[in-house]
């Protein structure tokens, strides 16, 4: 809940309406790059400006005190770190099978059907 | 990955960024009504919601129509035909989820917004608290749209 008083000036959201277009326009745009790294990359950063804009104006996050905010935001990034963790470990795992029994456990037999 | 590109053709992803831009918009009437419900001005509210509403109802008709598409291109949560089976899977399983609580939350929206209207929230002694819950469901539902627009459609 906002803390500050009962409204916002409205012209913040005008602007971070038309900004949420705006950067949605660029994504779509993504789609016409080169698939690469570097599209990634820029699909990942425009993904998280726009979760940043509305979880700090839409969701008033931004108004809120910094305790609150690391509740909410350090555990998602902990699971994140975990998740990269497991997938490290993971292609660790597939590399030393590949080294010393030489095939693969991570092809798909047949995709599809069953 | 290579599952995904099947769905860059032009057409569905024509659909889907419109589904995008309807959800952002859906998500600044609401921010507006939230606003408009701090500042006590019911009617503005009420039809901010309800316009918050009708933007989420089409959002939802318009991924009907985008399952109806891939179910009838073969793709199903057990296969897909484009790439991986696991694809069908998160995709029926998340979109659906997403689109789930979209139209639940079409539902809510409308029930807050004719409790404003009526006055309810004034015989309870005026506690307009509920904007703000019912705009972070809302938010939040567009917040889980930035996340799979861009993990399962672009990427």
């Amino acid at each position: 809940m906002a803390e500050d008083g009962t409204q916002h000036p409205l012209k913040i959201y005008w602007i971070m309406w038309a900004a949420l277009f705006i950067l949605s326009t660029f994504s779509y745009l993504t789609d016409f790059m080169e698939h690469g790294a570097f599209r990634t990359f820029v699909i990942v950063l425009l993904m998280l400006l726009k979760a940043s804009g509305i979880v700090l104006i839409f969701m008033h996050m931004g108004w809120e005190r910094l305790a609150l905010k690391l509740v909410i935001l350090v555990p998602p990034v902990a699971i994140l770190v975990f998740i990269g963790l497991m997938s490290f470990e993971g292609h660790y795992v597939e590399g030393s099978r590949l080294e010393h029994y030489g095939e693969s456990t991570m092809e798909v037999e047949t995709p599809g059907h069953h | 990955m290579f599952a995904l590109e099947a769905f860059g053709v032009p057409v569905p992803l024509l659909l889907i960024a419109i589904m995008t831009f309807i959800l952002i918009t859906s998500s600044g009437t609401m921010a507006l009504a939230v606003n408009m419900g701090y500042r006590k001005d019911r009617k503005k509210t009420f039809w901010l919601m309800v316009a918050t509403a009708l933007l989420g109802a089409s959002f939802v008709s318009m991924q009907a129509f985008e399952w109806t598409k891939l179910i009838l291109e073969g793709v199903r949560p057990w296969g897909n035909p484009f790439g991986a089976a696991q694809f069908g899977s998160s995709f029926f399983m998340i979109t659906g989820f997403h689109g789930m609580h979209v139209t639940a939350g079409v539902i809510y929206l409308l029930v807050i917004a004719f409790r404003v209207r009526n006055g309810f929230y004034e015989k309870r002694g005026g506690n307009y608290e509920i904007f703000e819950i019912t705009g972070l469901y809302w938010h939040f539902v567009d917040l889980v749209w930035v996340f799979i627009f861009a993990l399962f459609y672009l990427w």
